[in-house]
């Protein structure tokens, strides 16, 4: 009995860490929803969400199947009153592609990474000004959405290593 | 026979793997194809996700609320705290202005009972008075290619579609979608808000409308008026879907046809907002009325 229990209170331990990856992802998606003061520009905070879905689909792809990916999608779209589908879109195309480079990413220094987060940024910031172009017949403000593109990855390197220190944590235990 | 049921299983157990995987391999696909069709859908027609979006926004509604909450904190505090070195120069300015605001508060008093009094000549049927719902701003659309509020307030607390939604000095847009606790605002600022007004001072009747950046732009104007820097913009009430009058901005630049209106409130900066319930029609009021007082007094009073 008593091996019974310790076996479930480990489960539930190791539940509970990789929950918490869950979690952090599901604030980081309402933190881009939130009004902040500093940061009003929506893209901007928009960056919060997708250094979540680009560090853990880098570094713990497991955590994060597609359907996952695609629920968090949907989420953000739901709640931001803007295209269905926008997101999901997004965030699948960026994460297929995440995937497909993390070999090549996983070997390379953290900067290298945040380079590629930028990439990831104005990959997923220029499609969504596109599809807002499209129906509205209005080309996006290039000095825009080039500032927003930086801005949003210059948040990088403030989640990066707390991240990081947690991916370690879920390697040691 | 136990062992033909054996197989059997394991045959089961090995095609429900081979599903599996063949599900996971092609899920990326089959995901990043049903968003784009979803996508296409919003694209071209917006309406189709009217429901499951105010039903989201609801849910979620006290969730982005408390995520918001140390953020709004923060902000009341760091305003606060700057506030205080600013008090002595504000308060001198205050005073300033409040001793103009006396001689107009005169002007107005008088101005109010003339017109009373030219309205009671021409038999005008009285304005209805105008109420609002206070509530707080709690999420945005988290883009610059969508303008709109996510407010705390929905259907239980009366919001409808349709009302309009004030700042501190103006209006600000107008409610599109009312869950139960929810309801977003379309700001005046987005591209798709296309609002009647009339320009004050020249009463000259228009249609402003949002270009997804700070200031908006008049359109259907007659191309002899002559419209000058400074002018007010106002709600016309025409079609009745606002009260007419509320303060929307001013004209700041009129140059080769294009007039191009600021807001009064910042809409990015609004913590609060006032939504302005629905004006009623002063005859069906009146109806209902004569209708709650019975027919007999009905009678009497005619």
């Amino acid at each position: 009995m008593p091996g019974l229990l310790n076996s479930v209170s480990f489960s539930l331990m190791q539940a509970s860490k990789y929950g918490a990856v869950y979690v952090m992802l599901a604030f980081l998606l309402l933190l881009s929803l939130v009004n902040i003061p500093v940061l009003q520009s929506g893209e901007i905070r928009q960056g919060f969400f997708l250094i979540g879905l680009y560090f853990w689909t880098t570094y713990r792809p497991n955590l994060l199947p597609y359907f996952v990916v695609f629920l968090f999608g949907m989420v953000m779209d739901l709640i931001s009153g803007g295209l269905i589908g926008l997101h999901a879109f997004c965030f699948m195309v960026l994460a297929i592609i995440v995937r497909g480079q993390r070999r090549f990413l996983l070997g390379q220094s953290w900067q290298m990474v945040w380079a590629g987060f930028f990439l990831a940024v104005a990959l997923t910031q220029t499609f969504q000004a596109l599809a807002y172009a499209i129906p509205s017949s209005h080309l996006p403000d290039l000095k825009h959405l080039t500032v927003n593109i930086v801005l949003a990855g210059l948040l990088y390197p403030l989640f990066h290593p707390i991240f990081m220190a947690y991916n370690r944590y879920l390697s040691e235990s | 026979m136990v062992s033909y049921n054996r197989r059997m299983s394991r045959r089961r157990a090995l095609r429900a793997a081979s599903i599996a995987i063949r599900l996971s391999r092609y899920s990326p696909v089959v995901l990043t194809s049903l968003a784009g069709l979803l996508l296409l859908i919003s694209m071209f027609n917006p309406d189709v996700w009217k429901n499951p979006r105010t039903a989201a926004s609801d849910a979620f509604s006290p969730v982005v609320s408390i995520v918001g909450a140390p953020f709004r904190f923060i902000g009341d505090t760091v305003g606060e705290l700057t506030g205080l070195s600013q008090i002595r120069t504000e308060n001198a300015r205050l005073k300033a202005e409040n001793d103009q605001l006396k001689e107009w508060y005169q002007t107005a008093m008088l101005l109010r009972a003339e017109n009373q009094s030219l309205k009671d000549l021409l038999n005008v049927l009285p304005e209805p008075e105008q109420s609002y719902i206070t509530t707080r701003v709690i999420s945005d659309s988290a883009s610059s290619y969508v303008r709109t509020l996510l407010l705390q307030a929905g259907t239980a607390d009366g919001v409808q579609e349709g009302q309009a939604v004030m700042g501190g000095k103006g209006m600000i847009g107008r409610v599109i979608e009312v869950g139960n606790k929810a309801s977003r605002v379309l700001l005046l600022t987005d591209i798709n808000s296309h609002i009647p007004v009339v320009i004050e001072g020249i009463n000259q009747r228009a249609i402003l409308t949002g270009n997804n950046d700070d200031t908006l732009t008049l359109v259907h104007l007659p191309p002899d008026v002559l419209v000058s820097k400074g002018l007010r913009i106002t709600t016309s009430g025409t079609g009745g879907q606002f009260p007419a009058g509320l303060p929307i901005g001013e004209i700041t630049s009129v140059s080769g046809g294009h007039i191009r209106v600021r807001l009064f409130s910042d809409p990015s900066s609004a913590g609060y907002v006032q939504i302005v319930e629905k004006p009623i029609n002063p005859d069906v009021r009146k109806s209902l009325d004569s209708l709650i007082s019975g027919p007999s007094q009905n009678i009497r009073s005619k």
